[in-house]
């Protein structure tokens, strides 16, 4: 009878353990890592998002700042223990603060937050947060969880939008899974995709701490950016695809405050303002740029408006930077002084580049708006001599010809 | 009889379940930017579905519905005509906004053209934003558990929320066409800020492979939803703090 009993339990627990997977996975640097079968399917998957990223010309394609990411990611790579290993590192073009990994070894960084970005130092914390996800096999981990909860192709889809939704939790990137998953209904993804779980997110934390410091970076910049993390939290906008809110996220400040203690920084002053690469600001300038249009394009006035300032203090002289203040200054500030900080910059811009076209017409314009005709046909007749092709000529000959006759 | 009792159970069954909360969000940007930076709106000419009739008269109902509405929240109104005399202005110049081949709009020219009137008619009018009415012809997806249990009840014909449909409960239609009153606004620079629509009629509804279809004399004759569709598409709206 005992024995029959023992053969029983010993028959529920080997079932017990054929039903159930293994959770926990060697790092890809483990020298005897093989990737698992189930493990391939998510790579496909990886691949089909980039895909879809391309396809939507969601990546911005930008030597100079590609060069100073990839030059980081290498860094911070180096610091892994084990087995040498390659990521590729992707800039989106998306406003908001976030960087993900996916399980094939592809990252990506969103403009919004390389944007925010001031040195190396931060970016490296992202990176290496990221490379750590890839690195510990964060996805995989995650899809074994699912595996036992759905079946195969919506676990990927889950891990795979879990893992888009990234450094700060933020759905906008998850949901280009539900694009991508198509016939995959929302409930079943979620539509509150806010990354892999606290564990998870804490593990990357502190795994990135150490590859920053290992790495040569200054730890203490760290913290910086997950302030602005918390900062962006409270000044978030509702729009379409951006309704999470990363529950962690003060969670992560102390961990990283923590570590930071642990490490010896506890008595290093924590206010102080975060260091300005130049080289590093020079690099991301285009990308700022581009995010500029986007955060206006979503009426992110303010953010556009630092994302300016920032942009001129890596480059002030710059007649585009300079345009971009003028045009910010014209159609959405809305002080008294608006008009006469705009024909500032456009100004300003001028006199960096005298032959910059697109500055000639607003100075003209404003001109015509103030009447002061002898000088609006001068600047319109250089915009003119300039672009000579541009589309809105014949608008601006008509405006020349009305002025000229009001001379 | 079996049918409506059937019908007016499963509805009764349906309005026992909880009711959906309205978190329809209308706007593209966040409330709190338009609230900040829109106080004066230019309304654009409205836009009919082809072959609608007295477009002129029908027109000039609908844009007063609307502008009615946008002055009870305060918002300085500019009329359609403004709009209307720049963007035929400024479009004309460009060689006009359609590609003259195809047909098709041109993307750049229409923003260029939209960039110039917009700038013209913030120095003209201050105007912050532009409102594009317009007639849509839409589905009417759903037929409340609450029409049909009335429907039942009094044993007449189809009601879409409170609208009589022409065609009894028991013909239940394959598919109900109406004309919707929306509008979309869209900022100085192009970007759409808010959009929604509400519907005004029923003008085609098809059973059993035929369809019964609304005269166009018979059209934009009930001022009631007129002026409910005018509440709805402006209800999310901040009111402007003045």
């Amino acid at each position: 009878m005992l024995q029959a009993a023992r053969s029983i339990c010993a028959l529920a627990l080997g079932l017990l353990t054929v039903g159930c997977q293994s959770y926990e996975v060697a790092p890809i640097t483990s020298s005897d890592f093989q990737p698992e079968e189930d493990e391939r399917r998510l790579w496909e998957w990886a691949d089909a998002y980039h895909q879809h990223l391309a396809s939507h010309g969601l990546l911005i394609d930008d030597p100079p700042a590609q060069a100073v990411v990839d030059e980081v990611a290498e860094r911070v790579c180096q610091s892994f223990d084990g087995k040498g290993i390659e990521v590729r590192a992707h800039i989106v073009r998306d406003p908001f603060l976030n960087a993900a990994a996916v399980a094939d070894g592809n990252l990506y960084l969103h403009s919004g937050i390389l944007s925010r970005l001031t040195n190396k130092h931060q970016l490296a914390t992202l990176l290496g947060h990221e490379i750590a996800h890839y690195v510990h096999r964060h996805s995989f981990r995650e899809y074994r969880i699912e595996e036992n909860r759905s079946d195969m192709y919506q676990a990927a889809m889950i891990v795979l939008a879990l893992a888009a939704a990234g450094f700060a939790g933020t759905p906008s990137a998850a949901h280009l899974i539900l694009d991508l998953a198509g016939s995959i209904e929302e409930s079943v993804v979620g539509v509150q995709v806010s990354g892999y779980s606290r564990e998870l997110e804490r593990e990357a934390d502190r795994i990135a701490f150490d590859a920053m410091r290992d790495s040569g970076y200054d730890a203490l910049e760290s913290v910086e950016l997950f302030e602005a993390l918390q900062e962006e939290e409270s000044t978030r906008i509702k729009e379409p695809y951006f309704f999470g809110s990363h529950p962690a996220l003060s969670e992560r400040i102390s961990t990283m405050r923590e570590l930071l203690d642990t490490a010896g920084f506890e008595n290093v002053e924590r206010e102080r303002e975060p260091a300005f690469d130049q080289q590093f600001n020079e690099a991301i300038a285009n990308v700022r740029l581009i995010n500029v249009g986007l955060n206006l394009q979503l009426g992110r006035v303010d953010t556009a408006r630092r994302d300016i300032e920032r942009y001129l203090r890596a480059a002030p002289d710059c007649p585009r930077g300079l345009f971009a203040l003028g045009e910010y200054h014209r159609r959405y500030d809305r002080d008294s002084s608006a008009k006469q900080r705009a024909l500032a910059a456009y100004r300003a811009a001028l006199r960096s580049d005298s032959e910059y076209g697109p500055a000639f017409r607003e100075v003209g314009l404003i001109q015509v708006y103030d009447d002061d005709c002898s000088s609006a046909v001068a600047n319109l007749t250089r915009y003119v001599e300039l672009e000579p092709t541009a589309q809105d000529r014949p608008i601006i000959e008509a405006y020349i010809d009305d002025c000229g006759g009001k001379q | 009889m079996k049918t409506a009792t059937l019908f007016a159970l499963t509805a009764l069954l349906a309005i026992g379940g909880k009711a959906p909360a309205d978190d329809f969000d209308p706007f593209s940007m966040s409330k709190e930017y338009f609230a900040a930076s829109v106080r004066t709106i230019a309304l654009a000419p409205l836009i009919f579905p082809a072959g609608t009739e007295n477009q002129e008269k029908v027109g000039a109902i609908l844009e007063a519905a609307i502008r009615v509405r946008l002055e009870e929240m305060r918002y300085t109104v500019v009329p359609s005509q403004i709009f209307g005399r720049q963007w035929v202005d400024f479009s004309t110049k460009l060689g006009g906004v359609y590609d003259p081949v195809t047909g098709e709009t041109r993307d750049e020219v229409w923003k260029t053209a939209y960039e110039y009137t917009t700038r013209a008619l913030r120095d003209s009018h201050d105007v912050d934003a532009v409102a594009y009415p317009a007639v849509t012809v839409a589905a009417l997806s759903v037929i409340s558990p609450l029409d049909l249990a009335y429907s039942a009840a009094n044993n007449e014909g189809l009601r879409w929320k409170g609208m009589q449909l022409p065609v009894h409960l028991y013909n239940r239609p394959q598919l109900v066409l109406g004309n919707h009153l929306a509008i979309r606004i869209i900022d100085l620079n192009g970007e759409r800020m808010y959009g929604v629509r509400y519907p005004i009629e029923v003008t085609v509804t098809f059973v059993a492979g035929s369809y019964e279809e609304k005269p166009q004399s018979e059209r934009f004759k009930n001022p009631t939803w007129i002026n409910k569709a005018a509440k709805r598409i402006t209800r999310y709206l901040p009111k402007v703090d003045r």
